[in-house]
């Protein structure tokens, strides 16, 4: 996300970040407000990054992602869970990102986004754009319900909404052998930077984000 | 949000439009 707000040149060129020679992270901007440190100004929506690929003939491809947690239902089981919604290049970011790999991955064979999806597809950018009520499981470990592997093609209440599995993650472990050691199964998660242990699910993002 | 760009060397052009575009879109005067 990014705030943008009065001198507006300034404020965006503050905000980029130079991540590598082809790469620009924008992050929000963040100041006082109303007493609080908080996000000031305007803030970036879903659909201004989905817009971008074709407002920008140069960009290739635009990341994001957002998080927030709440109850998955599949017939009689209710769970709460952490949710990622993301855009399609989520895979093949965690595959650039290299510090996790599927289970039993091949020592150094090269890893494509593709093979974190265990079964099924991950989601489209025309999914995303769309709204489509499509889901992603995370990895299925000891921490997560049951129906988790067997989910393809069902639906899932997520906040008493509905949507179709279109497809499982695959079952994923750290790529250094220390910190697979250092973490218990049930601690992995597809994102590494979740530190709350909760079970995972991705959805392509709702309209309430764009 | 990371943006990915195609040429690296033209991207200092490419924030400058990102910024063009993103202002446009929110309504921001430069």
């Amino acid at each position: 996300m990014l705030a943008l707000g009065n001198g507006a040149r300034a404020a965006v060129a503050e905000n980029f970040r130079m991540l590598g020679s082809d790469s620009i992270m924008i992050s929000e901007k963040m100041g006082m407000k109303n007493g609080e440190f908080a996000p000031i100004n305007k803030i970036l929506s879903f659909g201004d990054g989905l817009n971008l690929i074709s407002a920008v003939p140069q960009v290739t491809r635009v990341d994001m992602s957002v998080s927030g947690s709440g109850k998955v239902r599949h017939a009689r089981s209710v769970v709460d869970l952490t949710f990622i919604g993301s855009t399609e290049s989520f895979l093949e970011s965690m595959a650039a990102d290299g510090s996790i790999q599927p289970v039993n991955w091949p020592n150094g064979k090269k890893m494509s986004g593709k093979d974190f999806t265990g079964q099924g597809r991950f989601f489209t950018s025309p999914e995303t754009l769309d709204s489509s009520d499509v889901v992603v499981p995370g990895v299925p470990d000891c921490a997560r319900p049951v129906w988790w592997r067997r989910s393809l093609g069902q639906t899932v209440w997520v906040n008493h909404r509905s949507f179709t599995v279109i497809g499982v993650l695959a079952e994923v472990e750290y790529v250094d052998p220390q910190q697979r050691y250092q973490s218990s199964k049930c601690q992995l998660r597809v994102n590494p930077a979740d530190q709350y242990g909760d079970p995972e699910i991705v959805l392509r993002p709702s309209r309430q984000y764009r | 949000m990371t943006v990915h760009v195609a040429d690296e060397s033209k991207i200092e052009a490419v924030k400058y439009q990102v910024a063009q575009y993103l202002r446009k879109r929110h309504d921001i005067a430069s």
